[in-house]
């Protein structure tokens, strides 16, 4: 009886619902490099093997860069985004990232995500870019108005 | 306390199910593809079935290019906060690296912060390419 009414319930959104979707970007951060050399015998804690790792020089140095860095952005469709829709989206964020001072070399270090549901009720538009050079204090910078200026694509609000 | 038969999570949609209780969205990513890991996600679920019972709603496993992405709709009889969710999923095996991140975004009050993409891409020599997908 369950599986029945879930079906009906998510053909109907699947019909006549909307689509919320989230568009992410992550600064990817990997704190030590794959070791290619055999590590050395008589590394028994973990300490010392901290210590190896860094005098290798294996552990990532950072430049001025924060620390966290991601961007999202969420508005409702009528369906989800196609590949290029998605693409201009992503591109879009990256102008706002480029144009917050962020440096450029970081979106070689980024990955892009994309996930969507269904709903009944549309959900607005909110575009925000987060970022920490601590990992203590968290900061935002609201784009929503330029993502709402460039967004070329159709949304409900 | 839910008892309708159809539930809303927030920002989620709705989902249907029966029972009583309060429902959350636990959010699994997988970064493996070895079906021992699913072995050990299930009997990982036995044992919070009984030691906090949980009801399980629905699952929805679906395949990624590195692994699995596993979405568990439960209901609980005890109320589950936004951190209690991402000690679940990291429990239940997801990346530790999403759940460091989900667990800051927790602690600074953001309101979205569970998310598990059904597409991933990255710009290699400023070409957008898909890195993982859901199939």
């Amino acid at each position: 009886m369950v599986d029945v009414e879930r079906t009906v319930y998510e053909f109907l959104l699947r019909t006549l619902g909307l689509t919320v979707n989230e568009i992410w970007g992550h600064l990817i951060y990997k704190p030590i490099k794959t070791a290619r050399w055999r590590i050395p015998y008589g590394l028994k804690t973990l300490e010392e093997f901290l210590r190896w790792h860094e005098s290798r020089g294996l552990v990532q140095r950072r430049l001025d860069h924060p620390i966290a860095l991601e961007v999202y952005c969420r508005f409702t469709t009528r369906k989800p985004l196609t590949d290029e829709q998605f693409r201009h989206v992503v591109l879009i964020l990256t102008k706002c990232i480029l144009q917050a001072f962020f440096y450029p070399e970081l979106l070689d270090y980024m990955e892009w995500g994309y996930e969507f549901y269904r709903t009944k009720e549309p959900e607005p538009l909110e575009a925000r870019i987060r970022f920490s050079r601590d990992g203590i204090e968290f900061k935002y910078i609201d784009i929503t108005k330029k993502v709402r200026k460039w967004l070329m694509i159709r949304y409900i609000e | 306390m839910v008892n309708d038969k159809i539930y809303r999570i927030k920002g989620e949609g709705k989902v249907s199910g029966t029972g009583s209780g309060f429902l959350s969205r636990i959010k699994i990513d997988i970064d493996e593809k070895n079906k021992k890991l699913l072995f050990n996600l299930s009997k990982r679920l036995i044992i919070l079935k009984k030691y906090l019972g949980l009801q399980i709603l629905n699952i929805d496993e679906k395949e990624s290019n590195s692994g699995y992405h596993i979405r568990l709709d439960v209901i609980s009889k005890i109320p589950l906060d936004d951190k209690d969710i991402v000690f679940l999923q990291l429990w239940l095996g997801s990346d530790w690296r999403r759940e460091l991140f989900n667990f800051l975004r927790v602690k600074h009050g953001f309101k979205r912060w569970n998310v598990l993409f059904k597409k991933k891409v990255r710009f290699i020599k400023g070409k957008m390419k898909v890195v993982s997908e859901e199939k």
